[in-house]
């Protein structure tokens, strides 16, 4: 008797696993782990406005986006020729069966209206076409010309919604334009939107610039400018248009960049032979040597978070990368591949540090961890230099010379996605060098 | 008693002579090993079919409990733009056109029938009481009132998705593991027993557990392959991001019996809507399982059983 209830027990026991095996059985689970990694198609329609000039503006400002989105290597916006649903009545509620014929997978619609005050107002949305949902909508008022912006702006909170990285369109580029004859080269400090447009220069020529570099708070440059024929730093107001001497250095300065939080100035030295790096406060106009190598240190660049500083330096015999505390402490080496390295950028996202680098008489463009390791080359030709990150960390821009045969072109700027794709040009209307990234507009 | 006291020992020497000659032989570890694990599933699929009629009152006493539904009308009169002050455009000032801070303003999703925004979550499947008892509370499980609208009015400053990766990898594990443990519960211990003597006992006793239409560990092998086949040519990645390695993605689809996906939610809904990262990659997710080119998924109709819900865990983390 004893022994049978003990049997029982026991197959219930049994019986209860194996039901429990079977509650998980009910439902099919699948691991997925091979996907694909292409642009998304996404239509952008033009936005609806009511009257001729309101609609207008919704046809550009569609073009805009589109172009943004499509130079993101991302997203590949759908003809508009292929699209069913007219603005019109898209403006009411997508019909979503007819985006989904055409493969859309996102959709991109919004309003244009000019308000009796004289403003523009806009409005999208950016909808899942699949799930049938809008993912985020927003509305612009703002002065009618700058619609541009605007677009950006829109261009900004669409890739945002979708990759879930901030993104980079409402930015500008600061550059060096260059031209005339190899001899008496013209250099410019030039500005436009990253897309090219709105392009204009900011000095008239009669002085050399070099290596621009834009403040965390957007409305100043520091640059390296031979006024006098010594090369000393600058910083350059955008609004005022005033260029101002930073510090009074008994040698040179050169190659500065802004720390994270805009409140200094990191650069070189350089004075009896040696070149150091110091970094200025732009408050106090305090300066701070950092390193005393007796070596050449050069090209520094704060970490985002400002704790650290990526240099280069030739105190190990050839040129390569360092890292170090910001107060110059705890120097440690991160390069150690054939060939040079010089011109060290740190993300900022903080994962990465783009490079130029030299071997052979070839110039690349690549980028490493802070640490030194998964080194990547993205691009590489007779001359590739001066990296300069969008700021989100996912884009480099840098410039370009080819050779072919004895002519080596101008200098012209690229970008390129941080996984080596989506190279493309910046058109600009002379040469271009030196191309610095601005954070997002404030 | 002689008689029984012989016997005893004979029966006691019996056993001590089973116990260390027999035992050994009876348990060689590849017998046991082999076969026993098909045979076995064969049979929970069928039990497990037993409960699947009982709850089919439930849908009649949904009408009870629909507050819920006016949740989103309430949410969808966000303020109607109101004009914030003219952006007085900066006055021209050197080389620069001004710059007139454009404001954004949260657009609430335009009026239509009750979106289906606020999902048709899989809590019916999730939360079946074998027992029609009209008595259990109403899940007062208020749906989130998704924020969309309301996180999209501040583009600006999201902050830094930087120091997820290790917390929420963990915490992905957790959801994992709790999101599991309901179902083992599910099972109400009372009614237990009772199935198990009925399904014991014979086997078709439940109309509609067919025997023939158990589901073996090959098959279930077949239809995993068939979805990962279908579905993976949709997942769109995006290799650039940082954090990559830890945005794994749990999709959980209600199928119809036509392989049509009826519908597809995110697990996880605390971080979908906490990090932009996370809730990028789960909107890809479901894109892929949502997309009409890889759907309706070729799965064998007689097994619907067993396909009726498909959890799919997204992990990009090979591919990077």
């Amino acid at each position: 008797m004893l022994i049978r209830a003990i049997m029982r027990k026991f197959a219930l026991a049994i019986a209860l696993s194996v039901l429990t095996v079977g509650a998980v059985s009910a439902e099919l689970r699948v691991d997925i782990t091979q996907g694909k990694a292409e642009p998304l198609p996404i239509a952008v329609a033009d936005f609806f406005g009511t009257g001729a000039s309101d609609s207008q503006i919704g046809r550009d400002m569609a073009g805009v986006i589109a172009a943004d989105l499509q130079r993101s290597g991302l997203f590949k916006p759908i003809d508009k020729r292929a699209f069913i649903q007219t603005d019109a009545s898209l403006s009411t509620l997508p019909r979503f069966g007819d985006w989904r014929i055409i493969n859309a997978q996102a959709l991109v619609q919004g309003r244009t209206q000019l308000v009796p005050d004289g403003r523009l107002r806009v409005e999208f949305r950016l909808w899942d076409v699949f799930a049938e949902q809008q993912m985020v909508g927003l509305a612009y008022f703002t002065v009618p010309d700058n619609w541009r912006r605007v677009a950006h702006i829109i261009a900004d909170a669409i890739y945002k919604r979708i990759t879930g990285e901030d993104g980079y369109f409402d930015t500008r580029i600061v550059y060096i334009a260059e031209s005339g004859p190899e001899l008496r080269r013209v250099k410019r400090l030039a500005i436009m939107d990253q897309d090219g447009e709105n392009h204009r220069f900011l000095t008239d020529g009669s002085e050399l610039v070099l290596t621009p570099r834009f403040s965390p708070t957007l409305q100043e440059i520091t640059y390296l400018s031979y006024r006098g024929n010594t090369p000393r730093v600058y910083i350059f107001n955008i609004d005022t248009g005033r260029q101002e001497l930073l510090g009074d250095f008994p040698g040179m300065t050169f190659a500065p960049r802004f720390s994270p939080d805009g409140q200094s100035v990191i650069m070189s030295m350089s004075s009896n032979g040696k070149t150091d790096i110091h970094v200025m406060d732009l408050r106090t106009r305090q300066a701070r040597q950092l390193t005393r190598s007796g070596a050449i240190d050069t090209s520094p660049s704060f970490a985002p978070d400002g704790n650290q500083i990526v240099f280069n330096s030739d105190r190990g015999g050839s040129q390569q990368l360092y890292v170090m505390e910001s107060d110059g402490s705890k120097v440690r080496r991160i390069s150690f591949g054939k060939g040079s390295y010089a011109t060290p950028v740190w993300s900022p996202r903080g994962d990465l540090i783009a490079f130029t680098k030299i071997s052979r008489g070839t110039f690349y463009i690549g980028v490493m961890r802070p640490d030194g390791s998964g080194e990547r080359l993205l691009a590489q030709d007779y001359l590739v230099e001066s990296p300069t990150w969008s700021p989100n960390g996912r884009v480099l821009m840098f410039f370009r010379q080819t050779k072919r045969g004895e002519n080596v072109s101008d200098p012209r700027l690229h970008s390129i996605d941080l996984t080596g794709y989506n190279e493309r040009e910046i058109i600009t209307p002379v040469g271009a060098s030196d191309p610095a990234w601005s954070p997002l507009i404030p | 008693m002689k008689y029984g006291f012989t016997f005893s020992v004979a029966f006691h020497v019996a056993v001590l002579a089973a116990s260390v000659l027999g035992l050994p032989l009876l348990s060689p570890p590849e017998e046991f090993e082999e076969a026993p694990v098909f045979v076995e599933l064969v049979e929970i699929d069928e039990v497990r079919n037993l409960p699947e009629p009982a709850p089919e009152p439930e849908p009649e006493k949904t009408p009870e409990p629909p507050p819920p539904k006016p949740e989103p009308v309430v949410e969808k009169k966000p303020e109607p733009a109101p004009p914030p002050p003219p952006p007085a455009p900066k006055p021209e000032i050197a080389a620069l056109p001004p710059e007139p801070e454009p404001e954004p303003v949260t657009v609430p999703e335009p009026k239509k029938e009750p979106e289906p925004a606020p999902e048709p979550e899989p809590e019916p499947e999730v939360k079946v009481e074998p027992k029609p008892e009209p008595e259990p509370k109403p899940e007062p499980k208020p749906a989130p009132p998704k924020p969309v609208a309301a996180k999209a009015a501040l583009p600006k400053k999201p902050k830094p998705p930087e120091q997820f990766e290790v917390a929420s990898l963990l915490k992905t594990l957790e959801d994992i593991k709790k999101a599991k443990k309901p179902e083992a519960k599910e099972e109400p211990k009372l009614d237990f027993a009772e199935q198990m003597r009925n399904a014991l006992k014979t086997k078709s006793s439940a109309p509609n557990a067919d025997p023939t239409k158990a589901v073996t560990m090959t098959e279930r092998d077949a239809m995993q392959r068939q979805v990962i086949k279908q579905v993976t040519p949709c997942w769109n990645i995006n290799p650039g991001s940082k954090g990559a390695e830890n945005l794994a993605v749990v999709i959980r689809m209600q199928m119809n019996p036509d392989g049509t996906v009826q519908s597809a939610s995110i697990e996880d809904q605390a971080r979908y809507f906490n990090e932009p990262f996370f809730q990028s990659a789960a909107d890809a997710a479901k894109r892929a399982v949502l997309n009409p080119r890889c759907n309706p998924i070729k799965l064998p109709p007689d097994k619907y059983q067993f396909w009726r819900q498909i959890v799919i865990n997204f992990d990009p983390k090979e591919l990077l």
